[in-house]
């Protein structure tokens, strides 16, 4: 990562052609302390730069201690993660790694850390050491990559939902992380609040490049990703574009997720009999095979 | 709770310009002044430098004035305590058990000014400065202790937290009472003893929260390369300006006069009062 020069995330994207793997984990198995069954078992994903992912599971299937284990907030106790060419399990590599893919949590309150949106913002770079001057054009150009510049003296508590998660990415994009895992960070918001989230967060995969993980319990959220995977019991059951995750009606019963609506009114129609495409699952392309086939 | 001791006012004035850690400072030294001063002319020089920051603040006297409320009774129990059982000087007025002195009358004249602007002096300083930038300049100034080993940033750190979170904290205290008070808890009726009580089961999902609220603060901070003290810069520097400049000299001609009286050298002024107040007795 370069300290010195240009800020990551203004980078035209980077080296098309040329893609390297943002995350690469290779067979990882992870058991938590205490614990007699694997949180992670044996699951091997890549994610490649630029790429916007999504994962999805039920509760308590592993997405959260997948997360962690791709910033090295924990590290497996089988297999290897490779983070932008760095192992997690080479410590002397952690605070690169963790800067390199920031992280967005579930609770909007809880990873705020001081008491003046700036501040809070300022938080990573100060961590890594970044001089003063270079951490004030850092924190305002994020601030102003998410829409809250006008917000900078306000007091995180007097933030809505939203503003607060915008916060969080803004204090991820400081450290000029090329990735960011974002853990359900819509669950505790309200409509308009996720919607302000993920648009700032597709723009930043679409204008800035920035490899996106989104965790999520939102079908809705993770059609709107290149690729989706599908965890359960702690292992990985099933990956590939929303069309077609969506598409395979066994594995989506069997893992107790329910499709986005399109895809829900289209299973119901074949049900009755109709015949459509088994891959539609937008709403513009669900209703142009409904009319099609009336 | 509104009125709380002292509490922030926004403003842009010179004492808010000020760097905080020349506030603290200079707070310092005044308690120290107004502790050390024992004569007319010290109080008169502290008076002027008080009054000239509470006029420069733009807070308002009023406002100054208030910050005395929570303690006056402090500042009248100490006053009556040195009127009323003061043995020495020559006797005033003498009833019953009670005897008041001359000295005691001075005495207790000197305490309840002294203590008036102590507060007075002391809440200017939290009234123009904000806790965060407290906060910050206390952990610059404590900076010298880390080398016998006191955990200054620990320290600047937990404080920054606390304050971040104090909202969050009233909010969930908030949230568990309305969902108790639903389930039928009753929290404003009954004696003391019976509210007291009532808060116990509020008291538990609190702790519960706040024990939550540390484990997941815990791991964003250090999702976000949180690792001590060890190599952390700051994105706020402070730096001396000239307002700070002056404010120190201002305070320098204070502290020369109140030094000179320690030393006895404004003696005449003070016997002169004196014996304006009290023509008869020799003190
Ligand atoms: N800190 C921890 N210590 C011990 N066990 C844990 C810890 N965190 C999670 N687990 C266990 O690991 C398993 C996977 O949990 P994880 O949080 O990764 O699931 P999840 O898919 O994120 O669930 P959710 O949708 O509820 O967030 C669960 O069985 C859980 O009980
Ligand atoms: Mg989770």
């Amino acid at each position: 990562m370069d300290k010195s020069g240009n800020v990551g995330y203004n980078k035209t994207k980077t080296k098309t052609g040329e893609f390297m793997d943002a995350i690469r984990i290779e067979n990882c198995t992870f058991t938590y302390e205490g614990d007699t069954l694997p949180a992670v078992d044996h699951v091997s994903l890549t994610v490649r730069e630029g790429e916007f992912v999504a994962i999805l599971g039920h509760n308590g299937s592993g997405k959260s201690s997948l997360a962690k284990l791709m910033n090295a907030l924990e590290t497996p106790d089988e297999g290897t993660v490779t983070v932008a060419g760095m192992r997690t399990d080479e410590t002397d590599k952690l605070w690169q790694i963790r800067a390199e893919a920031g992280m967005v949590f579930q609770n909007p309150d809880n990873q705020i850390v001081a008491a003046i949106v700036e501040d809070d913002v300022a938080f990573g770079p100060e961590n890594i050491g970044v001089k003063p001057a270079e951490i004030r054009r850092r924190v305002d150009e994020a601030l102003a990559a998410v829409g809250m510049s006008a917000y900078a003296k306000h007091a995180p508590h007097t933030l809505s939902g939203g503003q607060k998660q915008r916060v969080a990415i803004a204090g991820i994009l400081a450290l000029q992380s090329r990735i960011i895992i974002l853990d359900e960070p819509t669950a505790m918001l309200d409509p308009l609040g996720r919607r302000e989230v993920l648009d700032t967060i597709r723009r930043l995969n679409r204008d800035d490049g920035i490899t996106i993980v989104l965790i999520t319990h939102f079908m809705e959220e993770a059609a709107l990703a290149d690729r989706v995977f599908v965890m359960e019991d702690a292992r990985l059951v099933a990956e590939g574009t929303p069309r077609e995750v969506f598409a395979d009606r066994d594995m989506l019963r069997r893992t107790g997720l329910t499709p986005p609506n399109p895809v829900r009114l289209r299973n119901c129609l074949t049900d009755e009999g109709l015949a459509l495409p088994a891959d539609a699952f937008t709403d513009e392309e669900v209703i142009e095979e409904i009319c099609r086939s009336l | 709770m509104r009125s709380t001791f002292g509490q922030y006012i926004p403003g842009a004035s010179v004492l808010h310009r000020m760097d905080p850690r020349v506030k603290i400072v200079l707070t310092v030294l005044y308690v120290v002044a107004v502790f050390l001063t024992g004569s007319l002319i010290g109080y008169a020089a502290l008076t002027a430098f008080v009054l000239t920051a509470i006029f420069l603040s733009r807070v308002g006297f009023g406002t100054v004035m208030r910050a005395l409320k929570p303690l006056l009774f402090i500042i009248i129990f100490t006053t009556v305590i040195n009127l009323f059982f003061n043995s020495t000087g020559n006797t005033v007025l003498s009833w019953w058990i009670i005897r008041i002195t001359d000295a005691g009358i001075i005495n207790a004249l000197r305490i309840s000014y002294r203590l008036t602007l102590l507060i007075t002096g002391t809440a200017l300083l939290t009234l123009t400065t904000n806790t965060v930038d407290l906060t910050d300049a206390l952990e610059r100034l404590l900076r010298p202790m880390k080398l016998i080993r006191f955990p200054v940033h620990e320290l600047a750190m937990m404080m920054t937290i606390a304050l971040r979170f104090i909202p969050t904290l009233m909010e969930e205290t908030d949230r568990i009472m309305k969902a108790q008070k639903a389930r039928g808890a009753d929290f404003e009726t009954g004696g003391a003893l019976k509210r007291a009580k009532a808060m116990v089961p509020l008291l538990i999902p609190l702790f519960v929260s706040a024990f939550r609220i540390a484990s997941d603060l815990a791991l964003a901070m250090e999702a976000r390369c949180y690792h001590g003290g060890e190599g952390r810069t700051r994105m706020k520097t402070l730096r001396l300006g000239r307002l700070d400049l002056w404010a120190g000299m201002a305070f320098c001609v204070v502290a020369a006069a109140v030094v000179c009286d320690q030393c006895g050298l404004f003696a005449f002024a003070d016997n002169a009062v004196r014996g304006l107040i009290f023509p008869g007795g020799a003190l």
